[in-house]
């Protein structure tokens, strides 16, 4: 697998990291280099006397460094990966030294014990008494949170949302507090949803009516569970905040297929950064999401480049249509050449958001690959059209709204985009057999 | 919304038309009227989210013009990239101006950036690389309209920042000198002197008769400075009455005599008559009184002031007597190193290569203007003559060129650091790296490998010699 100048800087934590280790990336620094189809490993002349040894493996990309740097993947991997990206043929064909085969023997035992350990928690043979004490307990501690939710959405809506945006930024906090009290962290990151509305634009009023309604219909269902068929008792309880273990989501059956990587975005929350990264199965057309949680100073554990594929078994999480999944077993993959696309035409965001709602009415977010669009400009707005020159106003940055005009250059185009909060956003752009990505962060 | 808005003790919920069968189930079993309002309001709003339709909008699409240049590589782009997301402005700028020599496009993803970012020095290259695409997108957009403007926009003179208007009038001053006149004049006044100042330095760009009499209406300007400014500026434009004065005053105290020399021979002498004293406007007009060179005599120091404005044409007419040999006499004059700073700014004022040539062979410390004038074989023979003093200044100024270095020098210039790694700055290192002979590189690569850690003089070298190294693998593996 050799991957562009473009991927490489992806996987650096930091823009310091790539150019460290774009600094990295030449020859002298390196005494030793080889490869081999499994691995890259060298040695880096570094301000000490002995080089530090850097490797990496190439079949699910990971990285090793004697280096004492906490970055990850540090300097000395990202410019390895560089010069071999633009001097291949200084890497000398070698069998696996004894570090890189201890290295590579040592992830394989782990992933090896890692499926032991779920086999065996899964044969163990569970305390169910102690098992359904716990639920009860659980579901008391959330059903007094709603019925507390339940009060506090009415009582807002008795006297009014007209002056929420005078205290948006704190008038959730008390609740979602007591929320995550509740063992409720569905709701709480609802009520924080709340909070994140632009309250300063047009329109703010329906947003929040919006959330408010959809959040409290969440608790009814949630009160009438029992009416509901065990799917739906699943999902509910997924949108309250039941969560599931890695373990218990790995084994359940896998979706193999060559997943396309179109998006990655950051979301900053205080300390916690989370990494949503979108996926397509291209024999499948199915999406996938990878949620990746790592505090400030640290960095996603799923090192994908823009536009790359992987072939890899995906296990979703359960729930209905889900979206949210975790990978199994990831092999090596290519890079894109042609994508067909399913649907054409702002008609089928439509079709597919209400086929959505009818079956789910809490879908947030619901990915799409369309063709046929284009750009257009309306009175200083952005705005994309179909074939039937109808509009759609589009939720992007003006800064990406200019990429993709300069991109598309006022002609049609297939993308990835994703409606949410009553709102497009492109995220990637499929012209001329190459893929652009918008947002990757 | 109403509702929602007052709250439902103030505001009574109405009931939705679309959905009123639905509607009335909910209310039949409402715990109150909050709950009601709560379920139909959602019902209510994902009904009319499933059943939304968007408008039309009959327009013609503005499509982009087809480019006529080709793209540059995937790899070029990726290095671009990179270049913008490091901020390393100088790998960025080099790479730019690589891809407008070889007439190519960047990818379109990159263009807004670019176009977004172009400042008054970078604009022609960025505007080259961004090719049609970037025209059409300026078309659009107000903000980058004004870098496809050829001609200037008066608006943006009026509202511009200081700065914006430096650049404006830099870049008249370059494509259309007499316009700056009718564009400046206009709210001079109303500048501080500082400012004023600044843009009236502008002013050395295509001067020309055409400034005259702006530069001579300055001459009562509140500042000494903008004033001083003017009258310099003035002299040197041929034909205006200062210049003119300068000149009189030069033909009447300075004077070139054959005297005999033994019997047969005759030798020509420069002469100065004692009797000529400057008329006072001539100090008026900038010339200046007593020198503070210790020794300097006032009415050479008032010779070599009016010198360096007289054009060799004029020398030839007035004296019969070409530059170089007008140089040759002034050299063999006792104060002779007094003169030297008037001949370099006369030699480089009127390009005369031959005098810059003849100035060169003395023994003088290195002077950067004198290299834009000698021929190019002349000026590399004189850097390696000053290199070990002048290193810093000889790279930069090689570098401004943007050319590659000569092999030669670059060779000699390697040796010298070698011994004397700091005589340049890191920074310099990496220009320097930038126009290095690519031929070069494998003996820069083991000269990296050969040099020891031990003292750090040599580690300084060995990290900057790899940066180099670096540098020459980005420009080879560009791909253009």
């Amino acid at each position: 697998m050799k991957f562009t100048p473009d991927q490489i800087a992806q996987l650096a934590p930091d823009a310091a990291s790539d150019k460290a280790g774009q600094k990295l990336a030449v020859s002298t620094k390196w005494p030793k280099l080889h490869q081999n189809e499994l691995a890259l490993w060298g040695e880096c002349q570094g301000s000490g006397k002995k080089p530090y040894k850097t490797a990496v493996d190439l079949s699910i990309l990971a990285f090793k460094c004697s280096c004492p740097s906490r970055k990850f993947p540090c300097k000395h991997s990202i410019g390895l990966l560089y010069l071999f990206s633009a001097q291949q043929q200084q890497f000398i064909e070698a069998p696996l030294e004894t570090y890189v085969q201890e290295w590579l023997d040592s992830r394989a035992k782990r992933a090896e014990k890692a499926a032991v350990r779920a086999e065996e928690k899964e044969k163990k043979p569970v305390d169910e008494q102690a098992q359904q004490k716990r639920q009860q307990a659980r579901e008391k501690k959330v059903s007094s949170g709603i019925q507390e939710l339940r009060i506090w959405i009415k009582d807002l809506i008795r006297t009014g949302v007209i002056n929420v945006p005078q205290e948006q930024y704190h008038f959730t906090q008390t609740i979602r507090a007591r929320m995550v009290d509740a063992q409720a962290n569905g709701l709480a990151n609802r009520l924080k949803d709340i909070e994140a509305i632009a309250y300063y634009k047009d329109g703010w009023q329906r947003s929040l009516l919006q959330k408010l309604s959809r959040l409290y219909l969440l608790t009814e269902a949630y009160q009438n569970k029992e009416q509901l068929s065990l799917e739906w008792q699943e999902e509910i309880k997924n949108l309250i905040g039941w969560s599931h273990s890695k373990e218990e989501v790995l084994s359940l059956p896998p979706v193999s297929d060559q997943w396309l990587a179109w998006s990655r975005t950051v979301e900053n929350d205080g300390n916690i950064n989370t990494v949503r990264t979108w996926l397509y199965g291209i024999q499948h057309k199915r999406y996938a999401l990878l949620l990746d949680f790592h505090a400030n100073g640290q960095v996603a554990s799923t090192p994908l480049s823009p536009g790359q594929i992987m072939q890899a078994q995906l296990c979703y999480y359960p729930g209905l249509n889900p979206l949210r999944a975790l990978i199994k077993k990831q092999e090596n993959g290519t890079q894109l050449s042609s994508l067909e696309t399913v649907h054409n035409g702002l008609e089928a965001i439509s079709a597919v958001h209400a086929r959505a709602l009818a079956q789910n009415p809490f879908t947030d977010r619901i990915p799409l690959l369309i063709g046929g669009l284009r750009l257009l400009r309306i009175d200083g707005a952005f705005y994309i059209q179909d074939h039937r020159q109808c509009i759609s106003p589009i939720g992007n940055s003006e800064a990406e709204c200019w990429v993709i005009y300069s991109i598309s250059g006022g002609n049609t185009f297939d993308a990835f985009l994703i409606r949410e909060d009553e709102q497009v956003q492109l995220h990637s752009l499929f012209v001329q057999q190459q893929l652009y990505t918008i947002k990757w962060v | 919304m109403k509702t929602a808005l007052l709250g439902t003790e103030k505001y009574p919920v109405k009931m939705p038309e679309h959905i009123r069968e639905q509607a009335n189930a909910i209310t039949a079993k409402q715990e109150d009227k909050e709950d009601g309002f709560l379920q139909i309001a959602s019902l209510s709003m994902a009904y009319e989210a499933a059943g939304h339709n968007h408008p039309e909008h009959k327009t013609e699409a503005s499509i982009a013009p087809k480019e006529l240049r080709s793209y540059a590589s995937k790899e070029f782009s990726a290095a671009l990239r990179s270049f913008m997301r490091q901020r390393d402005p100088l790998m960025l700028q080099f790479a730019l101006k690589a891809c407008a020599q070889k007439k190519l496009l960047v990818s379109p993803d990159l263009v807004p950036t670019l176009l977004q970012q172009t400042t008054g020095t970078n604009k022609n290259t960025v505007l080259a690389v961004c090719g049609e695409r970037g025209r059409w997108l300026a078309q659009m957009n107000p903000q980058w309209a004004p870098l496809y403007s050829q001609e200037l926009n008066s608006e943006e003179w009026e509202t511009g920042s200081f700065e914006t208007r430096k650049e404006l009038l830099q870049g008249l001053r370059k494509q259309a000198p007499e316009k700056a006149v009718s564009l400046i004049s206009a709210d001079f006044d109303k500048e501080g002197a500082q400012k004023r100042l600044e843009l009236l330095e502008c002013f050395a760009m295509g001067l020309g008769p055409h400034d005259e009499a702006f530069l001579t209406g300055l001459s009562k300007d509140r500042s000494s400075k903008v004033k001083e400014k003017a009258h310099y500026f003035l002299k040197r434009i041929p034909g205006s009455t200062i210049n003119r004065a300068f000149l009189n005053f030069l033909s009447s105290v300075f004077h070139i005599k054959e005297e005999r020399r033994l019997l047969l021979g005759k030798k020509k002498v420069a002469t100065i008559d004692s009797s000529q004293t400057p008329e006072k406007e001539l100090f008026d007009y900038g010339l200046e009184k007593i020198s503070s060179e210790k020794g300097f005599e006032d009415h050479w120091f008032w010779t070599m002031q009016c010198l360096e404005i007289a054009s060799p044409q004029w020398i030839l007419e007035q004296y019969g007597e070409t530059a170089t040999d007008l140089l040759k006499l002034l050299l063999t004059q006792p104060k002779r190193n007094l003169f030297i700073p008037y001949l370099i700014r006369w030699a480089v004022h009127f390009e005369q290569q031959e005098v810059a040539q003849l100035l060169t062979e003395l023994d003088l410390p290195f002077n950067e203007s004198l290299v834009e004038v000698l021929s190019p074989q002349d000026a590399l023979s004189y850097r390696l003559k000053h290199l070990d003093q002048h290193t810093e200044s000889v790279v930069l100024q090689l570098v401004a060129k943007e050319r590659e270095f000569p092999e030669p020098l670059a060779i000699e210039l390697m040796k010298l650091l070698k011994q004397k790694p700091y005589n340049i700055t890191a920074a310099t290192y990496r220009k320097m790296a930038l126009y290095f002979p690519l031929s070069l590189k494998r003996a820069l690569d083991s000269l990296a490998q050969r040099i020891g850690d031990g003292h750090f003089d040599l580690a300084f070298l060995k990290n900057q010699v790899t940066e180099m190294v670096r540098i020459l693998e980005i420009r080879e593996h560009m791909n253009l």
